[in-house]
């Protein structure tokens, strides 16, 4: 996951901010309690979101305290502490950033394959104590890896296919959540959409890039054959993916009204309908949007 | 069972007015077309007939001899598999039997696909979350049969996302619901004081001297 999932702020009312950066902190400081310091630098809004989801969907848990950290030594924030939603958002996080840096090294260039290996010693260490607290992960995690090897590999392959297993990864994660049949079922929708959508507008901001290096982008196979003979096959690639975003946004909002919600709704409402539309238009017209950092 | 008011989001002080607005949002919210063949479709229809439920004892509750009129909306029910030139299929989609769907989908040969063979290929995939196939069988299914509306229905859903708009849900409504409850807002009471000044320096009065 990659930071596209977000709030917009101006819309935030203030006991709202303070309560989704005490969720940010908490999770942060989570990472470092469990794997490390350096797992705290990979910290994303995504994650940030996915343990605002698990609080709202469990009743009870969560409590926040004042707390100082390294990166504001002197005034004290609000922050989540430690609790078991934190917990498996954080192991999520780990297993995640194991599969990103897997793709990357399969995708990259030479010098940068050997970059990958000398720097995956840590995220393959945080990987293993993360299936360990977590077993089902390593299961969700090896079938992606696998899948998204096999499927890039396949001529053809489509924008629908590419999307699969990234996709399928978030809707079992976040499957996890409940343990109620039904609520399983909405939400394993609702993660696949969510996927889906982060998959894409990674590709979208990827886009740019790729088309000058040639690396793999579902957009591009798109592009090569529907959109060759456009004047402007870029834009048009551009105008067909933001539809298709869309489409993955209106059915992810149909899935989402169905889950049960017991607290944070306005926060969550708030990402979901003003956040990541407003992302998707930061990607549409700067394109790149690759912002990782901690400081809200 | 659970407190009705609760499940329609209000409070028993609630008037009569505010309850029938409540449940109409919410019935707009989880409208069986929302759904229609989306995997979800039982969770939303339970939501849908927990809402009617609790529409319609409150309403009693008031009216303790009223009539039971215009309640369960939103029941329309959804049957397809008479008429369909793949029964079977269309059962096993009904039945969120998608794999065993699409293999006998896949064994139809290509020369005999027709427009329904396109719209229940469509529907797996839909309801798989691969959407871009979707549309494009939908559409398919649309092209070789404009007139049936069901295919219309679905393809023409999916157009109507891609331009970016949301089921009938909170889409650009964020926060909307509890400014409606009071029928007028301070941004309302603004726009009404601004048109009444229009209005008097048209008329050569003025209501807000100073503009």
């Amino acid at each position: 996951m990659f930071g596209y999932v977000r709030p917009f702020k101006p819309e935030l009312k203030i006991n709202e901010f303070d309560t989704y950066k005490g969720i940010y902190c908490g999770l942060c400081k989570q990472l470092g309690r469990e794997y490390g310091q350096f797992s705290r630098m990979t910290l994303s809004y995504d994650f940030a979101f996915l343990a605002m989801l698990s609080l709202a969907v469990h009743e009870t848990g969560g409590r926040f305290e004042r707390q100082v950290c390294a990166a504001h030594p002197l005034k004290k924030k609000p922050c989540l502490c430690c609790c078991d939603d934190l917990s498996f958002v954080a192991a999520c996080a780990m297993a995640m950033l194991y599969y990103k840096w897997k793709d990357n090294l399969v995708d990259s260039g030479f010098w940068k394959r050997v970059f990958y290996r000398m720097t995956g010693f840590p995220a393959r260490r945080a990987y293993r104590k993360a299936v360990k607290n977590y077993p089902v992960l390593e299961e969700i995690m090896e079938t992606t890896i696998a899948k998204q090897q096999e499927t890039e590999k396949t001529l053809n392959c489509t924008i629908d296919m590419a999307a699969e297993a990234s996709s399928r990864a978030l809707a079992l994660i976040f499957e996890q959540l409940t343990d109620d049949e039904k609520q399983k079922k909405v939400l394993h929708r609702f993660g696949f959409l969510l996927g889906r959508w982060i998959y894409l507008i990674d590709a979208l901001d990827d886009l740019k890039d790729d088309w000058k290096s040639g690396s793999f982008n579902p957009l591009l196979i798109w592009a090569k054959e529907a959109a060759a003979g456009a004047d402007h096959p870029e834009e048009a690639t551009k105008r067909y993916a933001e539809g298709l975003i869309n489409v993955t946004h209106g059915e992810m909002a149909l899935a989402f009204e169905l889950i049960e919600i017991n607290r944070y709704k306005s926060i969550l409402d708030n990402i979901l309908y003003l956040g990541l539309p407003s992302v998707k238009k930061q990607v549409l017209s700067h394109g790149r949007n690759k912002q990782n950092d901690g400081s809200l | 069972m659970t407190d009705p008011y609760k499940v329609l989001g209000v409070s028993p002080s609630a008037s009569t007015e505010e309850i029938k607005n409540a449940y109409k949002q919410l019935a707009k919210k989880y409208h069986p077309d929302n759904y229609a063949a989306s995997p979800l479709e039982e969770v939303a229809n339970e939501k849908m007939a927990e809402v009617n439920e609790a529409y319609d004892q409150i309403m009693n509750e008031r009216r303790a001899s009223g009539d039971r009129a215009n309640s369960s909306a939103g029941g329309q029910q959804y049957s397809g598999a008479a008429g369909s030139s793949y029964p079977d299929i269309r059962r096993l989609i009904m039945q969120n039997r998608f794999e065993e769907a699409e293999m006998l989908l896949d064994g139809v040969p290509v020369a005999k696909r027709d427009a329904e063979w396109h719209f229940l290929k469509g529907s797996v995939f839909y309801s798989r979350g691969w959407l871009d196939d979707a549309m494009a069988h939908f559409s398919s299914a649309c092209q070789m049969n404009p007139n049936n509306p069901e295919y219309r229905a679905a393809y023409q859903r999916m157009m109507w996302q891609k331009q970016g708009n949301m089921g009938g849900s909170a889409n650009g409504q964020y926060r909307m619901p509890n400014q409606n409850v009071g029928g007028c807002s301070a941004c309302d009471c603004c726009s009404g004081l601004i048109c009444t000044d229009c209005c008097c320096e048209c008329m050569g009065g003025d209501c807000i001297p100073c503009c």
